[in-house]
């Protein structure tokens, strides 16, 4: 018989999960708990196993969608015929919840009902992970597409004691209300303890940000779109006034949404969306890096020093690997010859030794150097800027140090890195040069305390000995977290770089 | 006798156990240890083998479970299985045991089937066995509540003269906790016949040992009690079990209360609703994966002569067995009656409630179909 399997609720209170990418095929057979799907919730990225065997006759919806839990995934033909017709707790919309609110409608099942899952109720062990990039973690769901919905709600109040109001009709929003219509009764909001800390963490005045939850609640969504909002450089109101971070229309989309390092100019065009109907609600990369950038810039008393410096060794060095590479790569130790981004990491991970410094973390209290270095590579994908990260990169020699750079980017640009090979990095390196910029400024991303931004290697001018030549040139800059770092220490990193990178023997 | 050495490092004042007592090492080779005496030869020890590669099964099965929407949560002992099953073997039959939420393969091993052990993760009951027929008191979710819980049936049971022992389960986020101190003063005053079984596996949920610990060895929090305590492989069963058993020996005969330390790591997130690698580095596990409890065994087995392929496989198809009954049991469980959420709030029900008991009855007529 045919059998459905619904979306559950995957970490004890969640609404929804989207959708990452699928591992069988309609026509596949299963097995017992053989993985059918990846999903990214707020908590975690999990595989989804297969409650039943049998051949998959149906699956819904696309990687990048987010299903609202009990959604149904898969449809499985198991041709036995003696089991029951459907998945009863994954119906119910999970475990503990089902039974608890009987004015849910969950036990309906109708098709858009099934969108509503039934309240979960406290948290019955731990509270798991939520940080940036967080989603769906709401008591109550908001459908997307909807410009308002007004929740049904059980004519008789189930719970009179209860200090949230559970049971009072609910407006939800599914984006910030617009400017001028938003919050009435500005001030005091009402909050988490959790969302709380976050906006003291982040500086906000939570009388700024509307909420959507339950009579007004706010939210850590509604939080970090608004933290997302601020970032890209939207309107965001001034203190005393309420309202919407974004501005409905193309005006919120107009300000570049590039504060940081290499975002390409097509990728800040490309989000402005054809109509100006829509303000376009940050998903994935794009807000994490919108909140890393936020808390970066609201964080770090960033400082920069820079330095433009002769890369032709650079270009010589890659040059003479490249001459007997055949050679080396016949011994299996990378498969392509060192370029000069990597000689210059390379140098860049010498230089770190004479400076712990700069490869350090630090919390806001405590410095805590770091004796391994962990080499972030900011990186342009698809999805938006990534930085995954070398790790033990001062283990590594040249042609290691180049496969595993070029491995981490191919991981980040395919979307294959494991999550935990996109943190941890105790310096972070930017290639906008491979954009086209000579030179920048990038941002520190906390809590690293340092990031060296590395320009256009390009023929320009010098004065050498008195006299006028022609160089391959490459501006570097390293922003510096000038709370722990000063002057003395970027300025003397850098000449000790480009002192290794005029004379790169130096590193052997 | 672990007795005996602890005594010693107890009258020399200085920390004890600081070296890490093991029985059998990662490499599957035999030890012996002065301090700790197992007096099971490896035919005897193979049943403690079996209840881990069972446990295992279940666990995963427990994950796989609760992705597939039948539990709401579960907590993974995936990597601790020595922890869960070696105390457990070395309770006698009229012993207590005080289990956390992480002791369901524990819980399973004292003989309770895993669909009434796994009903506080369903959210069907509080407590899906009979504590008293299990002689395990309900798996407390509080953190190290249930070492006060131990302590107080220890000491009722030493006052009224009976020879039976309470063996608690705590984490190392639990000793963070004043219920745990207050669990080992009055054990240590009133000489409770209570053993302390510390499964120190590294993690309080995202905080790791070095930021919940002044000394990160937890045993040696013994002296300031007055209690004799040890620090062993927690990947090691045999010597879970040997100290457990030597620790409940000593409870029984009037000795008092033991802590054991058992060093090990949680190979898992901290619960499904977890995501450990934003706080974790995955090669971290690699080292841990060499300490596996479950493969040194089974190569000590082999080279004692007393385990081949077809005991693994047959033991491997008992512990797939029992995972698939589980599964069948949880996919076939009828719906549970909401009302049911009434039952066990009061012994009497309060006016209040009964009102809204009928309210919710009043719902629920209204609602279906």
């Amino acid at each position: 018989m045919e059998r459905e399997f619904r979306l559950p609720d995957l970490g004890e209170g969640l609404t929804d999960a989207e959708l990452v990418r699928w591992l069988v095929a309609e026509g596949d057979r299963v097995e017992f708990d053989q993985p059918l799907a990846v999903v990214t919730t707020a908590k975690a990225e999990v595989e989804l196993p297969s409650p039943y065997e049998g051949v998959v006759t149906a699956r819904y919806g696309q990687p990048g969608e987010v299903l609202p839990v009990g959604a149904t995934l898969v449809r499985v033909e198991s041709g036995d015929g003696t089991a029951p017709a459907a998945s009863a707790a994954a119906a119910q919309g999970g475990g503990s919840a089902a039974a608890v609110l009987p004015g849910e409608p969950a036990r309906s099942g109708g098709a858009d009902e099934r969108a509503t899952p039934a309240e979960s109720g406290p948290v019955l062990v731990g509270y798991g992970t939520g940080h940036a990039g967080a989603t769906g973690r709401r008591r109550r769901p908001v459908r997307p597409g909807h410009p308002a919905t007004t929740r049904r709600v059980p004519s008789a109040p189930l719970a009179r004691s209860d200090a949230v109001p559970e049971t009072t009709p609910v407006v939800s929003r599914p984006a910030p209300a617009p400017a001028g219509q938003g919050t009435a009764g500005a001030g005091r909001r009402t909050a988490s303890p959790l969302v709380r800390r976050f906006a003291r963490e982040q500086r906000v005045d939570l009388a700024l940000v509307p909420g959507t939850g339950p009579g007004g609640l706010v939210t850590r969504r509604d939080l970090e779109q608004w933290l997302a909002a601020a970032a890209n450089g939207a309107e965001v109101p001034a203190a005393g006034a309420t309202g919407a971070p974004v501005s409905q229309g193309a005006g919120a989309v107009a300000a570049p949404a590039a504060p940081g390092r290499g975002t390409g100019l097509e990728t800040a065009l490309g989000t402005v969306p054809e109509t100006s109907g829509d303000a376009q609600v940050l998903t994935g990369a794009a807000r994490v890096m919108a909140a890393r950038m936020a808390l970066s810039h609201r964080e770090v008393a960033a400082a920069a020093a820079w330095l433009e410096v002769d890369a032709s060794q650079l270009l010589d060095v890659a040059k003479a690997w490249a001459a007997v590479w055949p050679e080396e790569a016949g011994g299996g130790r990378t498969a392509r010859p060192p370029t000069p981004f990597a000689c210059l990491l390379r140098l860049v991970v010498v230089a770190l030794r004479a400076h712990p410094e700069l490869n350090a973390h630090f919390d806001g209290r405590s410095l805590r150097r770091s004796a391994a270095v962990h080499l972030g590579v900011a990186t342009q994908t698809d999805r938006g800027l990534l930085v995954p990260v070398v790790s033990h990169a001062e283990r590594l020699d040249l042609a290691g140090l180049t496969r595993a750079t070029a491995d981490a980017v191919a991981g980040a640009r395919a979307g294959t890195s494991r999550p935990d090979e996109l943190v941890g990095a105790t310096f972070t390196v930017s290639n906008y040069g491979a954009l086209g910029a000579d030179g920048g400024v990038p941002m520190v991303d906390p809590p690293q305390v340092a990031i060296l931004g590395v320009g256009r290697i390009a023929p320009r001018p010098a004065v050498v000995e008195g006299q006028l030549v022609v160089q391959a040139r490459c501006q570097l800059t390293l922003t510096f977290d000038h709370r722990v770092l000063d002057g003395a220490a970027a300025a003397g990193f850098l000449v000790d770089l480009e002192r290794l990178i005029r004379n790169p023997v130096l590193a052997l | 006798m672990a007795d005996v050495a602890v005594r010693q490092e107890l009258a020399g004042g200085s920390l004890p156990a600081r070296d890490i007592l093991t029985l059998l090492a990662p490499s599957g080779v035999r030890r012996e240890d002065p301090a700790l005496e197992c007096d099971l030869d490896a035919g005897a020890a193979a049943r403690l083998w079996e209840a881990m590669v069972i446990g295992r099964r279940l666990d995963r099965a427990a994950v796989a479970l609760t992705r597939q929407g039948e539990l709401g949560v579960y907590a993974s002992s995936a990597g601790q299985e020595a922890c869960q099953v070696g105390p457990v073997l070395a309770l006698d039959a009229e012993d207590w045991m005080f289990p956390t939420y992480r002791e369901t393969v524990a819980v399973v091993t004292r003989g309770v089937d895993p669909v009434e052990a796994l009903a506080l993760y369903r959210g069907s009951a509080h407590c899906g066995f009979d504590p008293r027929a299990a002689r395990i008191a309900p798996s407390a979710t509080p953190i190290a509540t249930q070492a006060l819980h131990a302590v107080g049936f220890a000491m009722a049971a030493a006052r009224t003269g009976s020879s039976v022992a309470a063996l608690a389960f705590l984490g190392d986020g639990a000793t963070s906790e004043g219920d745990a101190h207050e669990a080992l003063n009055f054990a240590g005053v009133f000489r409770a016949p209570c053993v302390f079984f510390v499964q120190n596996n590294g993690w309080a949920i995202s905080v790791p040992i070095e930021h919940q610990a002044g000394n990160v060895v937890l045993a040696a929090r013994g002296a300031a009690y007055g209690i004799p305590a040890l620090r062993i492989d927690g990947n090691d069963v045999l010597a879970t079990y040997a100290a457990t058993r030597a620790a409940l020996a000593r409870a029984r005969s009037g000795g008092g209360p033991t802590l054991i330390e058992a060093v090990t790591y949680r190979m898992e997130a901290h619960t499904t609703a977890d995501d450990p690698s934003r706080y974790r580095e995955a090669a971290v596990l690699d080292a841990w994966r060499q300490r596996d409890p479950l493969a040194r065994m089974e190569r000590y087995l082999r080279d004692a002569g007393v385990l081949d392929d077809a005991r693994v496989a047959s033991v491997t198809a008992e512990a797939d067995e029992r995972a698939a009954r589980l599964r069948r049991a949880l996919q076939d469980a009828a719906p549970l009656d909401p009302l049911r959420l009434f039952d066990h709030v009061y012994s009497a029900p309060t006016p209040l409630l009964e009102r809204q008991r009928a309210q919710l009855a009043d719902e629920l007529s209204r609602m279906e179909p």
